[in-house]
């Protein structure tokens, strides 16, 4: 189902006799990708499944003010960022510091892994959680969606030289963690 | 070389589990969700229900009828309180000129044995509307002194006469 192309979607979404078409095709599209990208941010899937839902939501109620100026997946890892940005900021509230989130996702990494789960996988996800915010978001949009700076830098509202300083700085921070956990 | 996206180039693997099925049923319950919420948007509740709108037309109402009955309450006591004070009749444009009574038997027995007595009350009954309509007209301060006192001697002969006869024409006329 993936043969559509953004044009097709957009215009299907446009018209209100195949709106509901075009964005069933959207989400066919996209749906993997923006909850992987959201997964990795909040690691519990219930929370993956929630933020997921509102992003497409928000897609759906605001698809008609998308004027083109970026490519549509740009705009939709935008969307989904900002519901995980706004689910941060919602629980910074109850635990105090973005410390005691990551503690707290990284104690969700461990509950949902199991024997199976590859322990370099593991540990690699939680040197990212320890990330600070900003350089995590890079890191995972950089290394997993594997998305071009001048994306990101829509993304997140950041210039391009940030972010590579950013990259640079987590991956840093990455690779000597994994180092000291082997 | 311009970087570009790939959405179909498998992706790096997770540590994380994804309930079987899970992306088929997504989309199928987000769309629901997002058409009820839709639905619910454009529709919105009134900040105000119909109940706060009918308590709001019901006191409105209320003050109205208090207003114009408070309004109306002065333009009808002021001028009974002030009548009242002076002892005036109510209206005296509603009232009718008295006339003699017609003459029963009984008088007209009397006025054959009293020529004169039927002569005044012959004259009492030709005159009596000029004198009633003189006491109607004669305002309400005037008193009964002022009215006797603009009658001439022949009238008030005339109602002397009136009086000895018929007692009930003499006090229809005074009143």
């Amino acid at each position: 189902m993936n043969e559509a192309t953004d044009e097709q979607i957009l215009f299907l979404f446009q018209n209100p006799g195949t709106k509901d078409k075009g964005f069933t095709l959207l989400m066919d599209r996209y749906n993997r990708r923006i909850y992987w990208h959201i997964r990795r941010l909040v690691v519990a899937h219930e929370d993956a499944q929630d933020l997921l839902q509102e992003t497409f939501i928000n897609v759906y109620k605001h698809l008609h003010t998308f004027n083109g100026d970026s490519k549509l997946y740009t705009w939709l890892y935008r969307v989904a960022t900002n519901e995980c940005l706004r689910l941060f900021k919602e629980r910074k509230r109850f635990l105090g510091s973005f410390e005691e989130i990551s503690e707290k996702l990284v104690d969700t990494l461990h509950e949902n892994s199991t024997l199976e789960s590859d322990q370099v996988l593991v540990r690699l996800q939680e040197a990212i959680l320890r990330l600070p915010e900003k350089q995590r978001l890079v890191f995972t949009l950089r290394y997993y969606d594997e998305l071009p700076y001048e994306e990101i830098s829509k993304i997140l509202d950041s210039s391009v030289s940030s972010l590579k300083t950013n990259y640079h700085l987590a991956s840093s921070k990455v690779k000597a963690f994994m180092i000291k956990e082997a | 070389m311009k970087e570009e996206f790939d959405l179909d180039k498998p992706q790096k693997p997770m540590p994380y589990q994804v309930p079987p099925g899970f992306f088929e049923g997504i989309t199928h319950a987000t769309l629901k969700e997002a058409k009820r919420r839709e639905a619910a948007t454009a529709t919105p509740k009134s900040a105000f229900p119909w109940q706060i709108w009918a308590m709001a037309a019901s006191v409105a109402v209320l003050l109205a009828v208090g207003y114009f009955l408070w309004a109306d309450a002065p333009t009808t006591r002021q001028p009974i309180a002030k009548a009242g004070g002076q002892h005036a009749p109510v209206a005296r444009h509603e009232a009718k000129p008295v006339l003699a009574p017609p003459v029963t038997p009984k008088a007209q027995k009397k006025i054959e044995s009293k020529p004169e007595a039927a002569m005044a009350q012959e004259k009492a009954s030709n005159r009596e509307p000029r004198l009633a309509t003189r006491k109607l007209e004669a305002g309400p301060e005037e008193s009964l002194d002022n009215l006797l006192a603009s009658l001439s001697d022949e009238e008030v002969a005339e109602l002397a006469a009136i009086a000895a006869s018929e007692t009930y024409v003499y006090e229809e006329s005074l009143q």
